[in-house]
């Protein structure tokens, strides 16, 4: 399939894992690193779901995660990025071209890529971790959710 | 009288450095990060320490989504905490990997942070406040962690 580039305006979805997320509730740098064998960083694009909201975006995010087994934890985080200045961080830190690329699975049709960086880059994680705005976080686990999956 | 037993060393003393000296010397030894957490408690920096512990929970409890901690990147953390550099409370978290990260945000400031290699070598990296234009440094590299630590020293509140 040929990838698809994503629109700047655009916003993408990060879940950042508890051991990642700082004692403020706040993700840390850690929640942008790449490790060794990944060449992106998993996001998912919210744009696909066509909600006028980001956060109602994300609920719809939670879903797949719970569909594919992740194990998405309470005290994890969601946070939002622009594709924009998500693609910026990546090209301001190491000069080379960074990509925001649709990957769609068949689980998780939103699933997309941030390209353009490797593991040792840290400064583009550090860039990246500088986007997250507090109220662009979101809990990773909705009272929701958690209704649904009680079956309640 | 008993409650003072509880108090830290103050900051100078002879028992701070006392404490210090010994908590250095517990993390070269430790063989798990509970070794750590406790010598870092002994040299008066809690809030470090139990936040470590905290981590350590986690990795256990979250694995294998969460990482097992690095017990060298972690004795490197250590020995930052432990040195005579005056520095706010970092946030502290792992890396996808495992390894300890150090990190200061402020609004006007911007983020620094350090990444503790368990070669002895940290990477850092300082962003100034996010603009119109986006993220703008900026430092970034590896180092020795005194010498990161002075190259992030304006990103640091």
């Amino acid at each position: 399939m040929p990838s698809v580039s994503l629109p700047d305006e655009d916003h993408l979805s990060r879940y950042c894992k508890p051991t990642a997320v700082g004692s403020d509730g706040l993700p840390t740098t850690g929640a942008f690193l790449l490790r060794p064998t990944e060449d992106h960083l998993s996001v998912n694009w919210l744009e696909y779901f066509a909600l006028n909201d980001l956060g109602a975006a994300v609920e719809r995010v939670r879903v797949p995660f719970h569909r594919k087994g992740y194990q998405v934890r309470p005290n994890g985080r969601f946070a939002i990025l622009g594709v924009g200045p998500a693609r910026a961080a990546v090209e301001g830190i190491i000069g080379r071209h960074g990509r925001v690329v649709r990957l769609p699975l068949e689980d998780d049709q939103s699933h997309a890529g941030i390209f353009g960086y490797t593991a040792d880059d840290f400064g583009v994680a550090v860039a990246l971790r500088a986007l997250v705005r507090r109220e662009h976080v979101h809990p990773a686990v909705s009272e929701r959710i958690g209704r649904g999956l009680n079956g309640s | 009288m008993a409650g003072l037993l509880f108090h830290e060393p103050r900051e100078g003393t002879s028992v701070y450095f006392a404490a210090r000296k010994l908590a250095v010397r517990r993390v070269s030894e430790a063989t798990q990060p509970e070794e750590i957490v406790a010598a870092l408690s002994l040299a008066g920096r809690r809030t470090a320490a139990d936040r470590i512990g905290v981590l350590c929970k986690m990795s256990r409890e979250g694995a294998p989504d969460e990482p097992p901690i690095v017990l060298d990147s972690l004795g490197e953390m250590a020995r930052f905490f432990l040195s005579r550099h005056q520095f706010a409370d970092p946030q502290i978290s792992l890396d996808p990997n495992g390894l300890l990260l150090a990190e200061w945000a402020s609004e006007d400031r911007g983020i620094a942070a350090m990444r503790f290699l368990p070669s002895g070598i940290t990477q850092f990296a300082g962003v100034s406040p996010v603009g119109a234009a986006g993220p703008r440094l900026r430092v970034h590299g590896e180092m020795p962690r005194d010498r990161a630590l002075d190259a992030l020293r304006t990103f640091i509140p």
